[in-house]
């Protein structure tokens, strides 16, 4: 993975010497609120219902256990022990105190770690493919050109105050576990017609009020003119998109309106004058970067099959928690953080403990962060796999639920996020109660779950999405059903009038049960089912007169 | 808006240095429990407690201060939209799963969750205790 | 592309902040003023070269004061420029027209001696004023809110694309915690009337991060920016 050098090491340094100078004014007085908002902000720090919260980047979703550590340790002395892995590959912290936070980022900055731009109307955290750089139906490793694009935003002193937020996701493979269509700028790596490494760039997804898919705007960018191709939609957007309303103002809507030829044709027009100038990437460049995400040494001893007779538990969890690598003998594991009935997404300072010796000791020192809010060992021995289950068990975290019902994603909503109109979490917790008992039966169905319309839980592409409203003064969600993240993306429909809070656990059950009936065989998962039958028989089962 | 009571309001507020929820109470002081809140009966009083509230802020004392609405009920206040009493009692989640150990389950400030969200709490553990270590097994 | 230790820091920098401004390593030299400049009547075509790179037709800033709103070459000074709004007659001395106004009067203003700059907004467009480029010593750019971020490519463009030389100042809401990011795309003077932003400034409290991992503007850039050509620390 990628080593900061004394330039990236001082640059954090000053960055955090610079916002404990605007803390300092802050708490002085010097700067008003109005003022210090947008500053802080850029720095990951937002002011929620109960207190701050402090968003720290994990770059493209990759850690040491040196870096797990860390966040532990943050947790535990500055924080009330817990921490919330985020739909971006972040992670919140819910109870810093703003008096504490630049000691907070020297802490981060002694492991390489920071909060640079994890809100704000800037570049945010680039994410990638969690199982980048391992899974066996990759392409090429995403994580190097994340990581250039990660430098080339920082600070960038032209998009610091665009009219809006703006994301930007990168896969390798053709299943696209980064979602890059629902992303502001997503891009695909893959093998250009000359055998050569290059993008298909999409611009304009993204979630909120109004969720679009991203469009096709160029099919074959070489990878040398991939700063100077975003240089240029960045200019495009900065001048164009709207910044007299904030539901409008994403780059979404600026494709939407133009059209995409339209927009494409302005890009390309400035990005012929810069194309060939301080931007173009040195082929020597991208492969110093690339020598940082070389494969590791795998241990390529011959290893034993793991004991597939050590109870049903553990051959569900290998069942639904392993995946295909790309290096013989070795898996992908999935850490669930989604124990039955729990809080999606969030971990212990004990937890995170246990994960980081886990990866030290059995993935090559190296843990994932997923967009689902689970984490990710990349690269266990198969030998291995029955000591990490056991290691998962011993702090609750060894759950075989990846990709079914109860792995949830949610929101922190209401409980915490002064901008929800609901809660999200006990929804999940609910859910995920209710549907255990079903969960092997029901198979592969991702819900996702929101505490207002900004679409933080990402429910506009769940299998299920939810949505949560307030109407009359009180929580109401409203359900929606056939989204995808993935490369069949498509948004999810919305089913018919919403639900209180209790209603909506009976809807989502009536919505399982529905599909349960209707499926062809146990093998058609539930987007399968709902595209081959459509809305009708789900809407029938929530709506129809008893 | 209740229409079994009339509307009540208290001013709240962010602390600035630790964010913490704030009230504006009965000697201009800015304290944490509700009960010691200044409350307005009348838009009167209800802009006057706005316009200490923009003192205030501008004197870094609480951060983006508003009105909430709160009913008065066997002699305590009750914040009328969820959001305020999620803000005053703390996160809702629940805590009480069977076989689920919440990472996190104290309220700030050592508040009780909303009673009418659990079923009996299961608070497994005390003051700053965490799960028990993972033991790594020998190879 | 020069060797590295050859870099020379890129002269349309300009502006830099004496060395009491906390500033950036490699970054170009202190400005220096030019001796004040008369223009000569241009009857007939426009006055050329009032803004490409010819020093000596710049307008030079105004008495260095304390209290004066502007802020360049690491100092405080008066306003050597003049603001023209709505319909008022021009007055003596260097002044600055709304760009509806020069597009308005252009015919007009085409043989006037007074050295002339324009202040555009935002949303405005730069390609219906390019050819006419030249013939402002000084372009303002507004910042009508400091979250309103298209002056800074408004900024590059100009500097980059139609090559504009001369004083490109920022107007409007220009506090502390974005002068350095203005200098980086090649504003070179800033109105500040922002009261803890002026403390700041003449205190040279101004919190920079000196390391820059993109390039701007169109020269060779200086050490310190492009990642693939910074000095390792060994």
């Amino acid at each position: 993975m990628y080593r900061y050098d004394e330039f990236d090491a001082e640059f954090v340094r000053q960055r955090t010497a610079q916002f404990r100078d605007q803390v300092g004014r802050r708490l002085s007085g010097e700067l008003t609120e109005d003022e210090f908002k947008p500053l802080r902000l850029r720095n990951g720090v937002y002011l929620q219902l109960h207190a701050y919260m402090l968003r720290i980047a994990i770059p493209y979703g990759t850690l040491s256990s040196r870096q797990m550590r860390k966040l532990a340790h943050i947790a535990r002395t500055y924080d009330r022990g817990t921490g919330h892995f985020t739909t971006r590959q972040n992670l919140q912290f819910n109870w810093p105190r703003l008096s504490d936070i630049p000691d907070i980022l020297g802490e981060l900055a002694e492991v390489e770690m920071h909060a640079i731009q994890t809100s704000g109307n800037c570049i945010r955290n680039v994410t990638a493919d969690h199982f980048a750089g391992a899974a066996a139906d990759e392409v090429a490793d995403p994580r190097p050109y994340a990581e250039i694009i990660r430098q080339w935003s920082s600070l960038h002193p032209e998009f610091n105050w665009l009219p809006r937020k703006f994301k930007v996701g990168v896969t390798g493979s053709e299943h696209d576990r980064a979602a890059i269509k629902t992303h502001d700028i997503g891009l695909h790596l893959k093998r250009l017609a000359d055998g050569r490494l290059g993008f298909a760039v999409w611009v304009g997804g993204g979630q909120g009020r109004s969720p679009f898919l991203a469009e096709l705007i160029r099919d074959d960018l070489p990878e040398a003119d991939l700063l100077s191709y975003l240089e240029a939609i960045l200019r495009v957007y900065n001048l164009h998109g709207r910044r007299d309303n904030i539901y409008k103002a994403r780059i979404k809507i600026l494709v939407h309106d133009l059209g995409a030829e339209a927009f494409a044709a302005q890009v390309e027009e400035e990005w012929r004058r810069i194309r060939d100038g301080v931007l173009k990437l040195p082929q020597a460049e991208i492969d110093r970067i690339r020598a940082y995400f070389a494969p590791p040494a795998y241990d390529e001893r011959p290893v034993p099959a793991p004991p597939r007779a050590a109870g049903r538990a553990f051959d569900r969890w290998i069942t639904r928690n392993t995946h295909a690598h790309k290096q013989a003998g070795h898996a992908i594991v999935t850490i669930s953080l989604k124990p039955i009935g729990g809080i999606p997404g969030d971990a212990s300072a004990a937890q995170m403990d246990a994960v980081a010796d886990l990866a030290e000791r059995y993935s090559l020192d190296e843990v994932r962060v997923t967009h689902e809010q689970n984490l990710v060992l990349p690269h266990v021995r198969s030998g291995d796999l029955w000591q990490v289950y056991r290691g998962l068990e011993a702090i609750g975290l060894a759950e075989g639920n990846a990709g079914l019902v109860t792995d949830i994603i949610a929101c922190p909503g209401l409980d915490y996020c002064a901008l929800a109109n609901a809660r999200s979490i006990p929804i999940a917790q609910r859910i995920s109660e209710r549907l255990s008992p079903r969960q092997d039966q029901i198979g592969d169905l991702k819900i996702k779950i929101s505490g207002c319309i900004n679409a933080c839980g990402h429910h506009h592409v769940g299998h299920i999405g939810i949505l949560g409203v307030e109407k009359r003064g009180e929580e109401h969600y409203q359900l929606l059903l056939g989204g995808s993240g993935a490369e069949d993306a498509a948004l999810a429909d919305i089913a018919g009038p919403g639900f209180g809070p209790e209603g909506i656990v009976d809807a989502v059950e009536k919505v399982v049960t529905t599909y349960l009936e209707l499926r062809s065989n146990p093998q058609e998962p539930f987007l399968a089912t709902y595209r081959r039958l459509g809305a009708t028989p789900f809407k029938d089962a929530l709506y129809a007169a008893a | 808006m209740s229409k079994r009571a009339p509307s009540i309001a208290v001013l709240t507020g962010n602390r600035l240095h630790d964010g913490l929820v704030v009230f504006l109470g009965g000697d201009g002081a800015w304290v944490e429990d509700i009960a010691g809140a200044v409350v307005a009966r009348t838009p009167e009083e209800a802009s006057a407690l706005q316009a200490q509230g923009a003192r205030d802020s501008a004197l870094n004392r609480v951060v983006e201060p508003y009105l909430a609405e709160v009913r008065e009920i066997a002699g305590r206040l009750l914040p009328v939209r969820q959001r305020e009493r999620v803000r005053i009692d703390g996160p809702s989640i629940l805590v009480d799963v069977p076989g689920y150990v919440s990472p996190s389950p104290r309220a700030p400030n050592g508040v009780r969750p909303l009673a009418s969200d659990l079923r009996a709490s299961l608070n497994p553990g005390g003051e700053g205790s965490d799960p028990v270590p993972v033991p790594v097994e020998a190879a | 592309m020069p060797p590295l230790d050859e870099v020379s820091p890129s002269p349309r920098l300009r502006g830099r902040p004496a060395p009491a401004e906390a500033g950036g390593r490699g970054e170009g030299q202190p400005h220096t003023p030019t001796s004040a400049i008369t223009t000569a009547p241009h009857p007939g075509p426009l006055p050329a070269e009032a803004g490409r790179g010819d020093r000596s037709a710049l307008v030079a800033p105004g008495e260095p004061d304390p209290e004066g709103p502007i802020w360049q070459g690491g100092a405080f000074h008066r306003d050597a420029w003049t603001k023209l709004d709505g319909e008022a007659a021009l007055p003596v001395g260097p002044v600055i027209l709304p760009k509806q106004r020069w597009l308005a009067e252009r015919g007009e203003l085409a043989g006037c001696n007074t050295p002339l700059g324009l202040v555009i907004a935002p949303g405005e467009a730069l390609d219906d004023i390019a050819a006419d480029l030249p013939r402002f010593a000084l372009i303002a750019l507004a910042f009508p809110k400091f979250t309103d971020g298209r002056p800074y490519s408004l900024a590059r463009l100009l500097r980059e694309k139609h090559g504009y030389a001369g004083e490109l100042r920022a107007v409007g809401s220009v506090l502390s915690d974005q002068l350095q990011s203005m200098r980086r795309v090649g504003f070179d003077s800033f109105e500040v009337t922002h009261a803890p932003t002026r403390r700041a400034l003449a205190e040279g409290r101004i919190p920079e991060v000196a390391l820059y991992y993109q390039p701007t503007g169109t020269d060779a850039p200086p050490d310190g920016t492009r990642p693939w050509l910074r000095r390792r620390a060994d």
